[in-house]
């Protein structure tokens, strides 16, 4: 059973679920003076498409309907360079080359990284309900 | 700074209004969206596996907003599910 399935039951019915995830494969760092390159998340990008599977099996089965689908970018600053370097190393399938992580480390001004966020609304289904069931949303 | 322009908050906004929401947070982590949903929803309910992010969470939410919010440390697995009672659920980067 994934995780969808326990929030399903935790949901009044028609409940919704906002869900997001970053998405991108190669999100942009940039300084003042330029792009300095990308983080390499292909590892994540393939964790995301599992998820993918997850949820598409739980529209399958009925449990939820997609009622939106859109899609954002998410800036986030650091003091420097080294900082950058530091933090997304701890992030879950997420790789610097190191050619890439010298650059950026020895960046003393503010840094930026760019991931293009996906947010999607699941509106929950009451299984065996009704045609027309759940209610038109919003 | 995570998100410092508030880019997602946004976009959560844009699709559904919080107010008077009965809010279950799925992996709410240090709490990156859980003072979003602290200042708009009625009720948050907020849990994540790991216990020091939960506290991290808990401790960055000002007096006002922690009293609508009640932590819990567990997975997704162990939710309590003897009747539902969530309006909605916020999964940012968590399932």
């Amino acid at each position: 059973m994934n995780a969808l399935h326990h929030i399903h039951q935790a949901l009044e019915p028609a409940g919704l679920v906002i869900e997001t995830q970053p998405i991108s494969a190669r999100p942009p760092v940039e300084s003042r003076s330029g792009p300095l390159g990308t983080l390499d998340m292909r590892e994540w990008a393939r964790t995301i498409a599992a998820i993918d599977g997850q949820i598409e099996e739980t529209l399958r089965d009925g449990h939820f309907q997609l009622r939106d689908l859109r899609q954002f970018v998410v800036t986030d600053e650091y003091d420097d360079g080294s900082e950058l370097v530091e933090v997304p190393r701890e992030w879950a399938g997420t790789r610097f080359d190191e050619g890439f992580a010298q650059r950026v480390g020895h960046e003393r001004s503010p840094v930026r990284l760019h991931q293009t966020i996906r947010l999607r609304v699941l509106q929950a289904r009451r299984r065996g309900g009704p045609a027309g069931y759940p209610p038109r949303w919003p | 700074m995570r998100d410092a322009q508030g880019a997602e908050p946004a976009a959560i906004a844009a699709v559904v209004d919080l107010g008077g929401k009965r809010v279950l947070e799925v992996g709410c982590g240090e709490g990156r969206l859980t003072r979003f949903a602290a200042e708009h929803a009625a009720e948050v309910y907020a849990f994540d596996p790991d216990g020091e992010r939960v506290r991290a969470a808990a401790a960055a939410l000002a007096p006002q907003a922690r009293e609508r919010v009640r932590f819990a440390v567990h997975d997704a697995a162990a939710l309590d599910v003897e009747r539902p009672r969530f309006d909605l659920a916020l999964c940012g980067w968590s399932l």
